[in-house]
């Protein structure tokens, strides 16, 4: 019925690759400095007794999924009431 | 149902779509316009907490005006899309830009200079690109047939630069007044100090975008001054100049929700006078409402859809403002 050739529409090659490239850009940056931030997360192994999180200054969470740090240990299963009470 | 003409109903959805995007986007666009006017630490963590709850929900009404209109009016979206790619994709990059600003700010205080720049830089990008789509569609559109028959900088014109950056003062504005309400001390004196600089300054730029318009086709011209129209036309700027002076009285006075209200008062009535200009064209003297309109049949199929939509976004919408409600402060969960 329509060919893909015959519905595009009316932008020339160099205005779509210029757009496909500030997003390829644009994805690449942002992504690669939140695989630096990961990689820099898990490059600090955890070691027996250290610290918890402490209580941060400012938003746990700005959207989204809730961070670890955003749940309280006490609203936790087995967290430390749940130990304290048993 | 009969004498409901569909096609004028989507019109206005879409047009709403529009106003309840500027309505709730636009005060955080504006803050962050705003932000490098405020210090680091205390003004800036308190204005994003005044914004994180909400932010992300309101692009919702940025989708339902794009998808209302690719749904609604096709030929319209055809048209306007690729003579607007530029500045459309733009914003696009702009609003990624800021999001991801947005959640990094917190996680990385190391580089968060850098990453307030970034928020501001995606702010500033967004509005004036959104600006200058609004004022590239009310200058006109080269239409050929049933497509776009223009050149790829038409969109970049005197006029739509001014209707972009008329566009940066006024989100500024929405910012600093919501700021207003939703801080207290040093921030809420230092967005007063800033809404008494805006303030005068979106008053201009609505008096100059205005007295552009009418001159840009003829048809402006007609749909402003002949008759039986400018009953209902010559409304707006007296309207426009009551918002303004509330504005001013309650700046003066330090009424905290009045500032806001009244901008978006402003808003309301720039949005109403975009449509004293173009209405029943959606391109400028090129294509109407109806002739962009799609089958009636998906026009009633969507709008059942919309109907029962747009009233649970509203409601949830509305609630997560609710619970929100009052001044944040500058740490804790937000």
């Amino acid at each position: 019925m329509l060919r893909t050739a015959d519905s595009v529409s009316p932008l020339e090659a160099p205005a779509v690759a210029v757009s496909l490239l500030m997003f390829i850009v644009i994805y690449f940056t942002v992504f690669s400095i939140g695989t630096f931030y990961i990689l820099k997360l898990m490059g600090h192994a955890p070691y027996p007794g250290e610290p918890g999180p402490e209580r941060e200054i400012g938003p746990h969470r700005a959207a989204g999924i809730t961070p670890a740090p955003a749940v309280s240990p006490e609203r936790t299963i087995g967290g430390r009431s749940a130990e304290a009470r048993t | 149902m009969i004498d409901l003409d569909l096609t004028v109903v989507w019109a206005f959805v879409i047009a709403f779509a529009v106003f309840a995007y500027v309505v709730m986007d636009g005060f955080d666009l504006g803050i962050g316009i705003l932000f490098p006017l405020f210090p680091a630490g205390r003004e800036r963590d308190s204005a994003i907490n005044s914004v994180a709850p909400v932010w992300d929900g309101n692009e919702t009404w940025l989708v339902l005006g794009g998808g209302g209109l690719m749904a609604a009016f096709p030929l319209a979206y055809a048209i306007i899309l690729p003579a607007l790619y530029a500045p459309i994709i733009a914003m696009l990059l702009g609003l990624i830009l800021r999001g991801v600003a947005f959640e990094f700010r917190w996680r990385d205080p190391a580089h968060r200079p850098w990453w307030d720049a970034g928020f501001t830089l995606g702010s500033i990008i967004a509005t004036l690109a959104q600006g200058i789509t609004l004022g590239a569609l009310l200058q006109g559109i080269t239409v050929e047939g049933r497509s776009y028959a223009g050149g790829w900088w038409d969109w970049l014109t005197p006029f739509s630069a001014l209707v972009g950056v008329s566009l940066v003062i006024g989100y500024a504005l929405l910012g600093a007044t919501w700021l207003i309400m939703k801080s207290e001390d040093r921030l809420q004196d230092h967005c007063y100090r800033l809404a008494r600089i805006l303030g005068p300054l979106l008053v201009a730029c609505i008096v100059l975008v205005s007295l552009f318009t009418p001159f840009l086709s003829e048809a402006y011209y007609r749909n402003w001054f002949s008759f039986p129209r400018v009953l209902f036309a010559a409304q707006v700027p007296v309207l426009v100049a009551i918002g303004a002076v509330v504005f001013f009285v309650a700046l003066a006075r330090r009424w905290e929700y009045w500032p806001f209200l009244s901008t978006l008062a402003l808003f309301a009535l720039g949005l109403i006078g975009l449509g004293v200009s173009m209405f029943p064209y959606v391109i400028p003297g090129a294509v109407t409402i109806w002739d962009a309109a799609s089958p009636a049949k998906s026009q009633l199929f969507m709008l059942v859809g919309a109907s029962v939509l747009i009233p649970v976004i509203l409601i949830y919408t509305g609630y997560s403002y609710w619970v929100f409600r009052g001044k944040t402060g500058h740490e804790g969960y937000h």
